[in-house]
């Protein structure tokens, strides 16, 4: 388009004027997009530089009418009270609940969306499908029945389910969405390469794990960062199964710490930081990958 | 795919297959049976017995709450999913004319940040923002333009509308990835056609890239519609009944009382598990049609 305009740009080179009003056209067109652009920057970026500031100002500032831009306190101490206050335990928790579904799922997803495209069968056409509606299924209408099931098995086989991190994993160890987008990947590993693994007289499990793998490790580095995401912001599989406060995750942590200090602002201000910063480190390293894979796929929102 | 066996041949991947089967079944398909088998069931702890479809005819004639919810929800909807797809397309626009590719992913990624963080934390946010008063972030902007104050979170008029507006700026950052990477699809010769022949931004806007991003923009509203049916966390996190603290949300005077959490309440909080299981299953049966919609257009999307 630029290129329209700039050749006819350049035939009216006789009348200079013209080409100034041109150059103004495209400059104005220009600037009012930077404009745009910018104004939403601002619209999706302040609200953290809101809570930003609001943690960091100390008690009496954080009450000021109207409240003040720019911080003229600067205290920490809403940080050190809030991870005194048990959050130390809730990011734990909330690790090992987000981290465990995480390995575990990229793995899964990995091998179920292999089994599908490189030894195709009817069953597992079947399974895909079945796989494929229980995207369509929202959680809270089977969460009680889960529950219950989580209770049998801990009467039954005396392993404990109810407050545990396994109780918390146990759903999520197999995802709908990761069998999908792993599937899409095996798309793009040559069955030749498997076929001269098996030649070579690899088992299915080698060639899975030394030469599948390694091609699809970019589609599982996305895979994990999305859900780990989704889990670390999941509030309410553990508001049913994490019982006691020990157990909770930062989710949690968060909504009792509301009920708690509703009025104390710098406290509340300083655990959503504290929340968001690990998420948001992780999405300034790894942003590229985390937007190609929601772009390719387009996944729950 | 032309398979002809009914089993894959290696022993890993029938292993796998019934791993799958178990996994699903177990934690997916039988729980959901299990729901519409209690939905049939008066059961508290301790009690339970078959009453047929006294839970449904409760809901549907009696539960003023049922219908209530039910409408929230949908108003919800209402609210977010025009926003997020007018929001996220002008947005998608905008950057897809921006020439600067380092600009242009910088912006990408500046707008896609708070479709990332975690909800929980973002609701405090804005919270925080919402106060009533002059003391929160929108009251004081709206006071320049001697508006307000409002008392949002804490009036019935607005409370749906405030957590509608924090969706609206969280999901939006995704409805444009998804619609850049629609935009992106279009083959450039449709647009130096239409230059030739004329067309100006406006025409080509309305006579080519809308038209061509029918299939993103049936996925993107699908998509974002189920997103707003099943919302939850704003409600738990920032709603309460009586405007200050307490342990029932949905309010005031039930105006964020969403269908999620209806469901929750019930079953979870209260444990009416028949009664809760009930409301469940309806709004199964919503959101499967809600689904078939999606099916039909990603097959649409498919062919295109």
């Amino acid at each position: 388009m630029a290129q329209v305009h700039t050749t006819t740009a350049r035939q009216d080179v006789v009348r200079p004027s013209a080409v100034q009003l041109a150059w103004l056209q495209r400059r104005s067109g220009s600037l009012a997009l930077y404009a745009v652009l910018l104004v939403f920057g601002i619209v999706f970026a302040f609200p953290f530089y809101w809570v930003l500031s609001a943690s960091v100002k100390d008690i009496v500032e954080i009450r000021a009418i109207p409240p003040t831009w720019w911080p003229h306190s600067f205290t920490l101490d809403a940080y050190s009270r809030v991870w005194s206050e048990k959050f130390a335990r809730f990011f734990l928790n909330s690790f090992v609940y987000a981290g465990t579904v995480t390995l575990i799922d990229v793995f899964t997803s990995a091998l179920i969306g292999f089994v599908l495209i490189k030894h195709p069968s009817r069953l597992g056409n079947i399974v895909f499908w079945t796989i494929l509606s229980a995207t369509m299924v929202p959680f809270v209408t089977y969460l009680l029945p889960l529950f219950n099931l989580l209770i049998q098995v801990q009467d039954l086989l005396h392993v404990p389910m109810i407050n545990t991190y396994w109780g918390m994993i146990l759903p999520w160890m197999i995802s709908p969405f990761g069998v999908f987008l792993m599937r899409q990947a095996m798309y793009s590993v040559p069955s030749e390469m498997l076929d001269a693994a098996r030649i070579d007289g690899a088992s299915d499990w080698t060639t899975f794990w030394r030469v599948v793998v390694p091609l699809v490790k970019q589609n599982m580095a996305a895979l994990a960062l999305l859900v780990f995401i989704f889990r670390y912001d999941d509030l309410l599989w553990p508001l049913v199964v994490a019982q006691s406060a020990n157990m909770y995750p930062v989710t949690i942590g968060l909504v009792e710490f509301i009920g708690e200090y509703f009025v104390e602002y710098d406290l509340y201000t300083a655990a959503a930081v504290m929340a968001i910063v690990p998420v948001a480190l992780m999405y300034l390293v790894l942003q590229r990958f985390i937007i190609e894979g929601i772009a390719t796929q387009g996944l729950k929102g | 795919m032309v398979t002809e066996a009914w089993l894959p041949r290696s022993g890993l991947g029938r292993a796998v297959l019934a791993l799958c089967i178990g996994f699903f079944g177990l934690l997916i398909w039988w729980p959901i049976l299990q729901t519409f088998w209690l939905s049939l069931q008066f059961k508290r702890p301790g009690e339970q017995y078959f009453v047929g479809l006294q839970n449904f005819r409760f809901l549907l004639f009696e539960d003023p709450l049922f219908w209530k919810s039910l409408s929230v929800t949908f108003a919800f909807v209402g609210m977010t999913v025009p926003g997020v797809v007018v929001l996220g397309l002008f947005l998608a626009v905008v950057l897809n004319g921006l020439k600067n590719l380092t600009l242009r992913g910088f912006f990408t990624s500046l707008y896609f940040v708070p479709f990332i963080v975690p909800l929980v934390a973002v609701a405090l946010v804005w919270k925080y923002m919402y106060l009533p008063g002059n003391q929160g972030l929108l009251n004081t902007l709206l006071s320049f333009a001697d508006v307000g104050p409002i008392r949002w979170l804490n009036s019935s008029d607005w409370a749906l509308p405030s957590l509608a507006m924090l969706r609206i700026w969280k999901i939006s950052g995704y409805a444009m990835v998804l619609f850049l990477a629609g935009l992106q699809s279009i083959p450039a010769v449709y647009y130096e056609a239409a230059a030739i022949d004329g067309a100006n931004a406006w025409h080509r806007f309305w006579r080519i890239t809308l038209p061509l991003l029918t299939p993103t923009m049936a996925f993107v509203v699908v998509i974002t519609t189920i997103g707003a049916m099943l919302e939850f966390t704003t409600v738990y996190v920032m709603t309460t009944q009586t405007g200050t603290t307490g342990l029932d949300r949905g309010g005031p005077n039930f105006a964020t009382y969403v269908m999620s959490y209806h469901i929750f309440k019930t079953a979870i909080t209260n444990q009416y598990e028949g009664l809760g299981s009930a409301n469940a299953a309806i709004f199964f049966c919503i959101m499967v049609a809600i689904g078939y919609l999606q099916y039909r257009f990603l097959k649409v999307r498919h062919e295109y």
